[in-house]
Parts: structure tokens; sequence; C-alpha cells
């Protein structure tokens, strides 16, 4: 009977034992969401239902150094309804000037930068050449390009400086593709559509091209497009060097003939031959990207590359794009989000062409149920390593509403992979608690150094929710290195220069590109995480016009600011 | 014995009673078959045989043929009775239970032609939805898809509810890889027969032959739920699961189906697929050549092992095992776009355009077949976008 007894309880405290084994643990803390005490008190304008199409899509964000303070402010995209159309002041985008401390203050009106309308997207670059970081804003309509005035306000020159564009644009970034030391601007177009004539909500005119309906979904009504209605071109422009522009996209063939409906776009050096790529994000179409052929033209490469669509070949509903070193090769791979019951794809850069290792490096199965759009490549915890980070959200609010299938709801989690060092990632986002696992309808991410304390914070756009600013908290991280580039010329930040660090065993490149994410624009300084590296040995900048500057034994956890001699 | 006369007498009253209400003018006068048929009732079968026998003789009469014939079926002396219903049949429609009777005799001795002329004219002169459906399996078995799907409409229009029917018609429509006239009765059958494991699996199963593997998914998934460890639902959920790149979802159910059939080879080549998808490229290639060794030309098992050789940078035997999965199976898009990227990385532009071209266009078809099948169907995989 003793025998008995303590058998039992020896099962007993076996029992326990897997019981306390199994709780989970209190989530540790990365990210703390501080807007509201920092300031940020911005929510996108949001209509309901999404009845259309235009209604879904907006929320770029932009972190840009516009007063040249050494801090990153915040811009964030707000966007008007068709219920609002009529009043241009009914959605306000606004401009955040960081104070420091993280506390930023709304400096949308001194700056006149509040009412672009049907606002998009936004990218950041020096598009006259005075040194200042003007502000592209993206849109339906037309699009507004703020010349910064150095005094603390903008100017809108889009149409005198010929980049006004027109229909509806999503993504843009600059950069400078023929290298005439001035920087040029891309912009992708989206759909093609007439606010007087929409297509009516769960019905619409969605036929054509083959695609049938496409105002249904799973039996549910909802939205129409973007399948079924025309897509738009998209734009190169061509910095002239007299404060205007010219549109060069069908001459240096990257004027989307197919008529695709583009969201991101990554301007960046995918074959180390010094000239600026650029890889554009298609909605259920195949991606481009253009191999800069050093001539003032591009070819599309995507397909033989191997990231125009998915492993098995299946289009993709492509949104965001994230350009990263996650193997510390030197080389560019390309992270890409997708629509749901189709898997975000990490495209390893192998050298001459890409190889899709979504599902090899476990970044694809946790995605497969939700809509990303903003996304990031960022170490941080400072070990040297990029991780990576994703925001989602579905563009059907009618998704609650869907019983069958794979898809979440409406409101989404956001995902967070740590870089395992070995090709593979784990995706932790769970274990750093509510912030990750509050369902959001997010847009744009963009991520920075928002206090310069050397941890990557991240900033997210919402659609239908309050803006995020995630303050990094993650104690115990490693050493760190911030690179602030000052180009020379038309190009003071230096977009096309690409930063090697290397530190112990670690050796990490880093790109310097304008229009990054979701329709967004992340820090233009770069991030290094240096794990316990008290110094980096080398730093190594090779600029846009491929001269190089070399910098040994830097002392680690500063911002180091390096000019273009 | 007494009953089965009775049951014979009955049945041959109304086919005598017929040509006694309308007799052609110049035919002679039929034999007192009646007399006959109370003979047998009395239990003198023997007395009857001879009786007949001695009209047949004589005059040939395809009724008396007829009534020896369920004679001699009533002593189980089949053989005998099919050769009288030869006969009977040559000199006219032979009543519907013995028009059917010679046709399984037909079919059995594999004279198929004949017993699609018996039940073609059994079904014409009695509108018998018995009598289609066995025409329909007789049509299907001579790979007569057309005819067959025509005679189970015939058998629709008939009985439109009958679950049978709409059984038989989406069975018959798979076993044809004609998945569209399938969904159109599947869906109700599986909506009007929730509990019915096979209706779902059908339907998972013609929803997968069109191309709409996320539609397809729930009802496989449901089928598995009313009959679990059914190796072909479970292998059918792999494939499903697979295509929708959720390998590591894909894989219990495949090995699960491997536990209870170890050498089914759709389960061993669709393993591959997972484990390949998965990263786990030492098991893929195991089980994909396990597959192709198995079967050479099998299209995942090629396919798994052309991503593999991708993988593995063995960019030649990548292209030889996917141009296998190709011709295997030439309607996916997958293997040619992997051929245009074999060929790239070989140097080869013109290889890798040539398939490119082949991937761009069954992207096309797969696109019109999908329209087809939500247009008609109502069903939606919910991939508009």
């Amino acid at each position: 009977m003793k025998a008995r007894l303590a058998a039992l309880g020896a099962a007993l405290l076996g029992a326990v034992g897997l019981a306390l084994a199994q709780s989970p643990a209190a989530p540790s803390l990365l990210l703390r969401d501080v807007a509201r005490e920092a300031g940020v008190v911005f929510q996108h304008q949001a209509s309901p239902e999404k009845r259309y199409i235009m209604e879904s899509m907006s929320g770029g964000v932009a972190l840009l150094d516009y007063d040249g303070d050494g801090l990153v402010d915040i811009y964030l995209t707000n966007s008007l309804t068709v219920d609002t159309r009529n009043d241009p002041k009914a959605a306000r985008s606004v401009l955040y000037r960081n104070l420091g401390g993280f506390r930023f203050e709304d400096v949308t009106d001194k700056a006149g930068v509040g009412h672009p309308g049907w606002a998009m997207g936004v990218c950041t670059g020096d598009a006259d050449g005075d040194g200042a970081t003007d502000i592209y804003v993206t849109g339906l309509g037309r699009n507004y390009l703020y010349r910064n005035n150095r005094n603390g306000t903008f100017t809108d020159i889009a149409e005198q400086a010929g980049v006004a564009s027109s229909g509806w644009s999503m993504g843009c970034g600059f950069a400078d593709y023929d290298r005439d030391g001035r920087l040029d601007l891309f912009v992708s177009r989206y759909v093609s559509v007439d606010l007087d004539h929409l297509p009516e909500f769960g019905k619409g005119t969605g036929k054509g091209e083959g695609r049938g309906a496409t105002c249904q979904y799973r039996g549910v009504a909802v939205q129409c497009g973007p399948r079924g209605l025309p897509g738009e071109s998209d734009f190169l422009f061509h910095n002239e060097g007299n404060g205007r522009f010219a549109e060069v996209s069908e001459k240096a063939g990257v004027g989307d003939p197919h008529q695709y409906y583009g969201l991101g776009i990554a301007w960046f050096d995918y074959n180390g031959d010094g000239w600026p790529d650029l890889y554009v994000t298609n909605d259920s179409q195949p991606n481009y990207l253009y191999e800069n052929q050093k001539d003032g033209t591009f070819k599309d490469v995507g397909f033989p590359a191997g990231v125009a669509v998915s492993e098995d070949g299946s289009e993709q509903g492509s949104m965001g794009v994230a350009v990263g070193d996650y193997t510390n090769s030197g080389r560019p791979a390309l992270f890409v989000t997708n629509f749901a019951e189709e898997y975000n794809a990490l495209y390893r850069n192998d050298g001459t062409h890409f190889t899709d290792v979504s599902f090899r490096s476990k970044t694809a199965p946790a995605s497969l149920p939700l809509v990303m759009w903003g996304t990031a490549f960022l170490d941080y915890d400072n070990d040297g390593w990029e991780d990576l980070i994703a925001v989602a959200g579905h563009v059907y609010p009618q998704m609650d509403q869907v019983k069958t299938g794979a898809s979440a709801g409406y409101r989404e989690p956001k995902l967070l992979y740590h870089n395992n060092r070995d090709g593979t990632f784990t995706e932790v986002s769970k274990q750093y608690g509510p912030v990750f696992t509050d369902l959001r309808v997010s847009r744009g991410l963009v991520v920075g150094d928002l206090d310069n304390d050397g941890k990557v914070d991240v900033v997210v756009n919402d659609l239908d929710g309050p803006a995020q600013v995630l303050r990094n908290e993650l104690p115990d991280t490693g050493h760190w290195l911030t690179v602030a580039l000052h180009g020379k010329g038309g190009n003071p930040d230096a977009f096309g220069a690409v930063t090697t660090v290397k530190a112990g065993s670690l050796s990490m490149t880093r790109w310097v590109r304008s229009g990054t994410s979701y329709i967004s624009q992340d820090d233009v300084r770069q991030h290094f995480g240096l794990g316990a590296q008290a110094q980096a040995e080398l730093v190594e900048v090779r600029w846009p016009d491929q001269t190089t500057t070399r910098l040994e034994n830097v002392p680690a956890d500063r911002v180091l600011v390096v000019k273009q001699p | 014995m007494r009953t089965g006369a009775t049951a014979l007498a009955l049945l041959l009253v109304p086919a005598l009673a017929a040509p006694q209400a309308t007799p052609p003018p110049a035919a002679p006068r039929p034999p007192d078959l009646g007399a006959i048929v109370a003979q047998i009732e009395k239990g003198d079968a023997a007395g009857a045989e001879r009786q007949l026998r001695r009209i047949i003789a004589s005059s040939g009469d395809p009724a008396a043929r007829q009534l020896l014939a369920r004679l001699c079926f009533d002593q189980k002396r089949d053989a005998e009775a099919i050769v009288e219903l030869r006969k009977a049949a040559l000199a006219g429609p032979l009543p519907r239970d013995l028009g059917l009777r010679l046709a399984r005799a037909e079919i059995a001795d594999g004279h198929l032609a004949l017993a699609e002329q018996q039940l073609r004219a059994v079904a014409r002169r009695y509108q018998s939805v018995q009598v289609l459906m066995e025409l329909a399996r007789l049509q299907t078995r001579q790979k007569d898809a057309e005819g067959a799907l025509a005679s189970l409409e015939k058998a629709r229009a008939l009985a439109p509810n009958s679950e049978d029917v709409l059984n038989a018609y989406a069975q018959v429509s798979l076993s044809l890889r004609a998945p569209m006239p399938a969904l159109q009765v599947l869906e109700p059958l599986a909506r009007m027969c929730p509990t019915v494991a096979q209706y779902h699996y059908m339907l998972g199963v013609a929803l997968m032959q069109v191309g709409d593997v996320r539609a397809s998914t729930a009802p496989l998934r449901e089928a598995d739920r009313l009959e679990p460890d059914r190796p072909f639902t479970l292998i059918a959920l792999g494939l499903v699961l697979n295509t929708q790149r959720m390998y590591g979802e894909a894989k219990p159910y495949l090995l699960r189906a491997l536990d209870l059939e170890p050498d089914n080879v759709e389960a061993v080549a669709a393993l591959a697929e997972s484990e390949q998808g998965l990263g786990e490229l030492e098991a893929a290639e195991t089980h994909a050549l396990r597959a192709v060794a198995r079967v050479s030309d099998h299209a995942i098992g090629n396919f798994a092992l052309g991503m593999v050789r991708m993988q593995q940078e063995r960019y030649e035997e990548a292209c030889a095992a996917l141009e296998r999965a190709l011709v295997a199976d030439p309607a996916s898009p997958k293997a040619p776009y992997q051929l245009s990227l074999a060929w790239a990385r070989r140097g080869d532009e013109a290889q890798s355009k040539k398939y490119l071209e082949i991937y761009r266009q069954r992207v096309r078809e797969i696109d019109m077949r999908l329209e087809q099948v939500r247009a008609k169907t109502g069903i939606s995989g919910g991939m508009q976008r």
C-alpha cells in the first residue's frame, strides 16, 4: 500500500512537473507601443465596410530626418474615402517632429504636408539636390512632391517638377539609376478606377480578362477588384537637373506594358554590378525584377531570376518587399509579403539568380492564413543577424463572415522571425506578447532607431486603428553601430550606397534605399548589430559612384556619420 | 418454387396483354400461353416446358421463348434461358427484366455491343432509371464518356432527386475525369446527405480535378472526419494540402496513408513532395526515387525529384526529372516553370523562354477552367484577387 501511494505521489509530482513545464511563460518585452505617450495620436480614416478597393490599400509611413537634427521624424499618410471624397480636408496626413526621448510633436500644419488627398504611399529623397530631404506622396488622382524649404515648411512642387503623375499610384522610390549624380524617381501604379463610375459592391462590373467575377469572396459580397479591373502602367521619372523630371518609363523598359497591379518597390543592386536594379511587386500577377543594363534601360529578368512568382509557378498577391542580407553573404535577399492562402516568399540571392527558400527557411507556413503588407529585415536583438518582421490585416471586413478556408479574419496578428543563423528562422511573435498577437489591420511598417539608442524601433500605420510607435525595449542586446551616410552632389542620402561592416566573425552588408516595405520609407541610416564585438574592424562604404571609403577599428555603440569624399 | 412461379406469371401478364389488345392484322394467332402459365402455377413445370418447346419448334414464337427462358431461370438453368432470350430478342423487344438479364449475360460473355444494343432497346421502350444506369455503366466500361453521361442525364430527368442516380452520375463523371458535370450534382448531394463521407470525398476530388484545390480541402476534411483512415481520402488531402503548400499539414495524412497502404505509390510520391517543401531533402529524395522506381513516369514523383535536384543544383538531372513530370502531367504549370528556371541556370535562354511560354499557356488555361467552373457551379475557391 505504501509503495502504491509512493508511486501515485511520484506520478502526481510528475504531472505537476509536466504542468509547470507546459505553462506558458510570461511574454518577454521586446517592443512596447508608446505612441500615445510619445504624442503620436494618429488614426487613419476608414470606411467601415471598405466597399471600394481604394479604401483598403492606403497606409504608408516614412521615417525621415527632415530638419537635419539627427533624430528621425515620422510621416504617416491618410486617405480620403468615397464618402469624404469631396472634402479634401477630411483626411489629414501627419508629420511628427522627433523631439528626442520618444517625444514627438505634430508639425503638420506648419510644415504644410497635411492634405495630399487620397494619399497612399510615401518615400523620401532629395529631389532637387539642395541637401534637404523632400517627401513624395503617392495617391489616387495625383501625387505630391513636398519640397523641403529648410525652414520647417514644405511646398508641393509636383506639378512643376513633372511628377504629379495621374491615376492611382502606390509605391515610390528615388534612385540614381543612370549614375548621373541626380536622383530619379520610380512610381508603381495599381488599378484604374473612375470615382464617378465605381464598380458596385458585391456585384460590380468586374468581368473581363478571363478572370471572371471579382466582387465575391467565398460567396460573400466584397469590394470589387483588383481582378476584373484594368491595371495601370508604372512611371520612371528621370531627373533632368533643372528642377524638372522627364517621364522615361517606356524608353527605359520599366513602363509595365502588361499594366500589372503594381504596389511595393525596391531599388537595390541585386547582382552587385554597381548599378541600381528595381523590383516591383504586383498584386495577383508576376513581379518584375528590372535589371539595369547600364545604358539607361532595364530588362525584366523576374522569371529567369526566379522572383516573379512562387516556387510552384503561382502568381501571388504581392504587397510589400524587404531587402536584406540575412545570411551575411554580402548578397541582398528579397522577402515579399503576399495575400492569404499564399505564402510570404523569401528569395535567397545566389549571385546570378534567386532561390525560393520560403519553406526551407521556415518563414512561409505562419504567413499562409494572413494578408501581409509592411515588412523589413531588422536585427532587433543586435546579434549581427538580420531578423524579419511583417504586419498583416485583410482587405475585406466581410472576412469575419467567411467560415471556410484557411484564411484568418479581418484583423490579423504580426509576425516576427528570429534568424537562426543557419538560413532558417523561428517565428517568435508569441514570445513577445500582445504587441504582436493583438489583431489589427496594418499596412505600412518601417524600422529605424527613433531614439538613437542602438535598438531598432518600429512604426506601423494601421488602416482601422491607431498608428503604433513600437519602442524596442529588449534588455541585454548586443553592441551596435548605426551608419549615417552623407553623399555628395544631388544624392545626399547616398541612395545606392552599400555598407559592409566586419566585426569579429560577422560580416554584414546593408543597402541604402528609398522606397521600402509596403509603400513606405525606412530610416535611411544603416543599423548593424555587433553582438559581443565592442568595435568593428572594418566599415566599408561603396558609394553610388563606386568609390569607396574604408574605416578601421570603429568603436561600437554609436551613430557613425560617414561623408563621401 | 411456387413463389417463383407466381412471380413469373405476374410478370408475364402485362407482356402478354399488350399483343392481345392490338394484334397485328397479318400476324398468326398467338399460342394460348395462359394455359401454360396456369400449368406452371399448378407445379407442372416439366409439362409446361414440353408444350413450350413444341410451340417454339412449330412457330418460333418469341413469347413462348420468353416464357421458356423464365422457366429456365427459375430452375437455375441460366445458360439455356439466355439461348432462348437471344433468339427472342431477334424477333422484337424483350420485357424490361428479361432485357436486363440478357444484357447482363452479354456483358458477362464479353459481348458488349450486343449488351448495349439490348439495354438501349429496353431503355427506349420502358424509360427505366435502372436500365439507364446499367447502360451508363456499360458505356463507361467502353470509354464512351459522352454516351454514359447522356444516359445518366436521361435518368436524372426521370428521377432528379434520386440519390442513386446522382451518385452514379457523379461517379461516372469522375471516373471519366469529367468533373464539371460531377460538380453540378455533388454539391447538392453533399448538402442533402451531409453524413455520407463518399459524397464529400467525391466533391473534393471533383474540385481537385478542375484545379480548385482550395475549395476541395473542406469537403475532403469532412470526408476524413466522417470516415477516418480511408487511404484514398488521406492521400487526396495530402495532395491538396501540398498544392496549397501546407506541407506540414499534408505530411501526417500521407504518413498515415502509408501506414495503411505501405506500397501506395501515390502516397509515397506525395510524401516526397511534402518533404521537399519542408526542406527535408534527404527524405524527399529517398521517397521521390522510390516513387519513380515504381512508376517511372509518375508526375508528382518526378516533380519532387526535379525539385530536389534543383536544390542540389544538379540542373541537368533536374531537367530530366521535370521533363518527365511535364509529360506525365502536361496541364500543370509547375514543371514548365521549374524547367524555365533550370534552363536559365544552365545558361540556355532559348530553352528557358520556351518553357516559360508553356508555363504561361498553362496558367491561362487554368484561369479559364476555373472561371468556367465558377460560372457553372457558383462554387468559389475564394481567390479572386
